[in-house]
Order: structure tokens, then sequence, then C-alpha cells
């Protein structure tokens, strides 16, 4: 389970975010907002990619007390991925699921079935962005998280792809999934638990 | 100047001068910081009388020309330059009379010390050298219009793969230590053989110096510049950390792992540094002298990097702290403090603030989205 409690994200003296308590079981999540509320922010801090003040954690493992444990449960794809452009999905695949201590065999299944197969061994600087998403979306599932974020999942995806992306959503039940989207999810193809809106920075069921 | 020369110049020219400003001023204060006008007239003689020696100005124009170029390309990729994709709608003419005119700008510091040796090639006279001068000046400047000029009509062409970095990709998936040594090749080649040649030349010229009444503190006053031009290098594989893949964040890699990373890296980016010291290193100083100075310039560089970490710094701030630094280390050289406890108080320093501020570090150009 996913807790937070008095968490809040500024920058300088400017308060982005601010939640009191939130708790996330397995299940998908879907977080909506305006432009510039906080979400990418706010999947970041999760992340433990940007700083925050309050408390954090997964299973009981803190964000701050165990960084290390912490991150092995949680990935993290970002809306518009960037990747340098000399590496290979080969070279990113291998180095981020040697870390997330995934098994070649993870990588390959993962990597056949969102179709990134057919240019693991290209550059990125040659992908197009549909390309780049699926890329970020295998290196997301990569390890044992218990945690997936996803922000903006759906943008520059094909039909195919966004079934086979649902249809994993769905084979992880013990997982909890965290998303936004701008793009209306059908429920019979992916059940949202729980939708959450930003609004006057802070979190709020809808 | 007309319209489409002034947005050139502006958006081109200007830009090119201000970021590349600490470039320059390197470039004036070792030329004409260190020479007298005899020197220089007696470089220039020595550059146009043979075809051999001409070669040298010749092949840094070249270089030159590649910097600037380089920079315009990038330039011109990015969103809000979009707008100069409209000049191939004018006539030809005014496209090249416009791209040549604002490149004159950009490519004069070449340009007026060519028409420098031209006037010796002239006086001596020595034909075959200012003919060869006069045809790199022209071959220059038109062969940078002439990319110019293609790259504004074919914006998007399609990337192709060489075949050697398609057998490579296809052979073996890169290592962490080569992803950020690539990438530093790639991001910014200039800065780092820049560095390379000044902390090669600085040792040659320490190491000439050397006789038998120094002892080993002017070769590591000489190892404390050298890491001091390694902060450009920390600072780029910083900016790379968190603003270019800033994912490397939710790897669950502990700080020491990481720390270590760079360090290999820094190893790796100074070899050319201590083979230039190997096989100039002075005869009378021991061996030990030279592993412990090594270390030391590997220390420095590495506590450099931690403390770019610390919340809030700024390049201004850094500048300050970094100057303190070079002041005190030379000072407590001077005072014969031994070069192995400097070196474990850099590594331990740099590590503790790394271990302490690395998650805590934001990049000043996050934002909210």
């Amino acid at each position: 389970m996913l807790e937070v409690s008095n968490f809040t994200k500024s920058y300088g003296d400017q308060t982005i975010l601010t939640i009191d308590s939130l708790q996330l079981k397995p299940g998908v999540h879907l977080i909506k907002g305006d432009n510039g509320s906080g979400k990418t922010t706010f999947f970041k801090c999760l992340a433990g990619i940007l700083p925050f003040k309050g408390r954090v954690s997964l299973d009981k493992l803190s964000l701050l007390e165990s960084p290390i444990a912490y991150r092995y449960r949680v990935n993290f794809a970002e809306a518009e991925p960037l990747y340098p452009g000399f590496l290979t999905s080969k070279d990113l695949i291998r180095f981020i699921g040697k870390t997330k201590q995934a098994s070649k065999d993870q990588q390959a299944w993962y990597t056949s079935k969102l179709g990134v197969d057919s240019f693991y061994e290209k550059a990125c600087d040659t992908y197009s962005s549909g390309m780049m998403k699926k890329l970020s979306l295998v290196l997301a599932f990569l390890g044992n998280p218990k945690m997936i974020i996803l922000d903006e999942p759906l943008i520059t995806l094909d039909k195919q792809t966004r079934e086979d992306l649902f249809a994993l959503i769905r084979q992880k039940a013990e997982t909890i999934f965290l998303l936004s989207s701008h793009q209306p999810i059908e429920n019979n193809l992916l059940p949202i638990n729980t939708t959450f809106i930003i609004h006057q920075k802070t979190l709020h069921v809808e | 100047m007309n319209s489409v020369t002034t947005t050139l110049t502006k958006v081109l020219s200007k830009e090119f001068y201000r970021l590349n400003t600490g470039f320059f001023l390197l470039t004036g204060t070792l030329t004409f910081g260190f020479m007298s006008e005899v020197e220089h007239r007696a470089l220039a003689q020595s550059f146009v009388s043979t075809p051999h020696l001409l070669m040298i100005p010749i092949g840094v124009w070249l270089l030159y020309g590649i910097k600037v170029l380089n920079f315009n390309l990038q330039q011109l990729s990015r969103i809000e330059n979009q707008v100069l994709f409209n000049i191939p709608f004018l006539p030809f003419w005014e496209q090249a009379r416009s791209v040549s005119m604002f490149l004159l700008w950009q490519l004069l510091p070449a340009i007026v010390y060519g028409i420098y040796l031209l006037r010796f090639a002239w006086s001596l006279p020595l034909n075959q050298s200012w003919i060869s001068i006069s045809i790199s000046l022209v071959l220059l400047w038109s062969g940078s219009a002439f990319i110019m000029i293609r790259q504004l009509h074919y914006p998007h062409r399609e990337k192709s793969v060489s075949f050697l970095k398609r057998f490579t990709d296809y052979q073996y998936p890169k290592p962490i230590i080569q992803i950020y040594v690539e990438w530093l090749l790639r991001r910014d080649p200039f800065m780092l053989a820049g560095s390379k040649i000044f902390a090669g030349l600085l040792i040659i010229g320490i190491c000439s110096l050397y006789d038998a009444e120094y002892d080993g503190r002017l070769m590591s006053m000489t190892m404390t510049v050298v890491a001091m031009a390694t902060i450009p290098i920390a600072s780029h594989i910083q900016n790379f950390e968190n603003l270019h893949v800033s994912w490397i964040k939710n790897l669950p890699v502990g700080p020491i792992r990481r720390y270590v990373w760079y360090l290999l890296v820094l190893i790796l980016l100074l070899v050319p540094e201590i083979v230039v010291l190997f096989k100039n290193f002075p005869s009378h100083l021991h061996f030990h002298v030279l592993i412990v100075n090594i270390l030391y310039a590997l220390s420095l560089g590495a506590c450099f990097f931690g403390l770019l970490h610390i919340k809030g710094t700024t390049l201004e701030k850094f500048t300050k702290v970094s100057f303190a630094i070079f002041i005190s280390v030379i000072i407590l050289i001077l005072f014969k403090i031994p070069l192995l406890i400097l070196t474990g108080i850099n590594f331990a320093t740099g590590f503790l603030i790394y271990h302490k501020y690395f998650y805590l570090f934001e990049p000043a150009s996050e934002g909210t989205t």
C-alpha cells in the first residue's frame, strides 16, 4: 500500500501541491488535473526524482529512510520520454533491467509484448515519439515493481499497443498503477479503482 | 544590413559570441597575454615559411569552422528558431548574401588572423603560401555558407546510422560509464578537447621548468590547476543526471555506486593528463609523488562534483567556492601539508556532501506540469 502524509511540494516560495493524507491499495488510480496543476511534479516526487516535504512510503518502506529499497519497488514512465540519442533500446533495457533486477527473459518478454523488438538495436535518435513511448513503457514494467507510475501513457500510442498496455496492467493485479491521462480510458478495457482530481493545489476524490 | 542578416546575426552570431565568451577570453589571454608583438611576427613568419607549417593555422581554422557550424546547426534545431526556415522563400542571391554576411561575423577571428598571415606571405613574397591562405579562407567562408543554406533548405533530412554504429549497437549494450563518457564527448567535445590541451601543455611546461631545487609542491600546484579544469566535466555530468536523464534518480542505485561511477568517468577522462604526466615527470622526484599527485587531482575533481550538489548552488556561488578552495589548497601545499591528507579530505568531503544532497538536489529549471 502507498501511504502519503503531510506532503508538500514547493518551488521556492510557491507551493505546488499539498496532500494531508493519501492511501492507495493495489489497482488502477487515475489522477486528473489541468495543465500545470502539478500532476507530473507529484509523480516525480513519488518516483524519488524530485525532493519534497512529508512522508511517502510503500509497503511500510519510506522513500526518505530506505531510498534504495523504495526505488526497487517504484517504476516511472514520463509523459514525453527522452533518452540520449546515441543509446539503443537494448542499451537502456539492459542497463535499467540490471539495476531493477529484471531477468533477461523478462526484458525480452516486455520488449516483445509492447512491440519494441522491431527497433531494439536501433539508436534512439531515429525513433518516432510513439517508439520512444513504447520504450518508456517497457522500462516502466521491468523488475518487480509494487507501484508503476505512468504519466500520460496513452499519448502517441497506436490502438494495438494501447490494448496491449491495458492487458499488461490488468495482469498485474497486485500492483498499484498511478496514471494521468487527458484522453478517455474505456472502463471495459481498464477498470479504474479511484479517480482523483488536483484542484486548488490539493488532491480530491472525483 | 538587411532584416534577414540582422535576424541571423542576432539569433546566431551574437549568441555564439555570448555563449563562447569564456573560450574567447581564454584564447585571447593565451595568445595576447603571453606573447609579445615580436613573437607574434616570428610565429606568423614561421607559419607561412613552409606548406607543412601552414597546415597548423589552416587546421585551426577548420576546427573553428566546425565549431561555428556545429553551434549554428544546434541553434537551428531549436523550436524558437524555426522562423529561420522561411529564408529559403527569398531569392537565392539574397539568401546567399544574408547567410554569408552573418557567417562573416562568426568567422571573423579566423579571417582576421588569415589576413595577418596573408600580409607576411605577400611581403616576403611567398606565392604558394598566400595563394593557399586565400583559398583556405574563401573555402572556409563559402563552404560554411553552403552548409548553412543546405540545412535551411532541407531541415529534416532522414537520419542515417553508420555501419560501425549499427555493428557496435548490435554487438553489445553500452555500460553506464561509456554512456556518461559518450554523452560528454557528444555534448561538448570542444570543452573536453580544450581542457585536455590546456592541462597537457601546462604539465609539459611545468615539467620542463623543473630542476633539482624544486620539491613536489610545484607539481602539486600544477595538479590543482589540472583538477580545476575538471569542473566543467563535473557540471556537465550533474546536468546530465538532473536535466537530461532525470529518470536515473528513480533507479535503485545507492550513492556509493553512483559516486564510483563518477570517479571511473573522471579517471577515464584524465587518462591523457596521466599519460603526459608519466612521460614528462621530472626524474629526480620519487615515483610515489607521481601517484599521489594523480590521486590528489582525482580527489579534487570528486570534491567539486560533491559541492555542485549542495541545494541552491548556482554557478556564481560555485565559482566563488571553487576559487576559495583553489587558493586554500595552494596555501596548504606551500605550507607542506602532506598531499595524502589533502587527498583524503577531498574524497571524504566530496562523498559526504554528495551522499547528503544527491536526492535533495533540484535543478533550477524544473517546472510544474
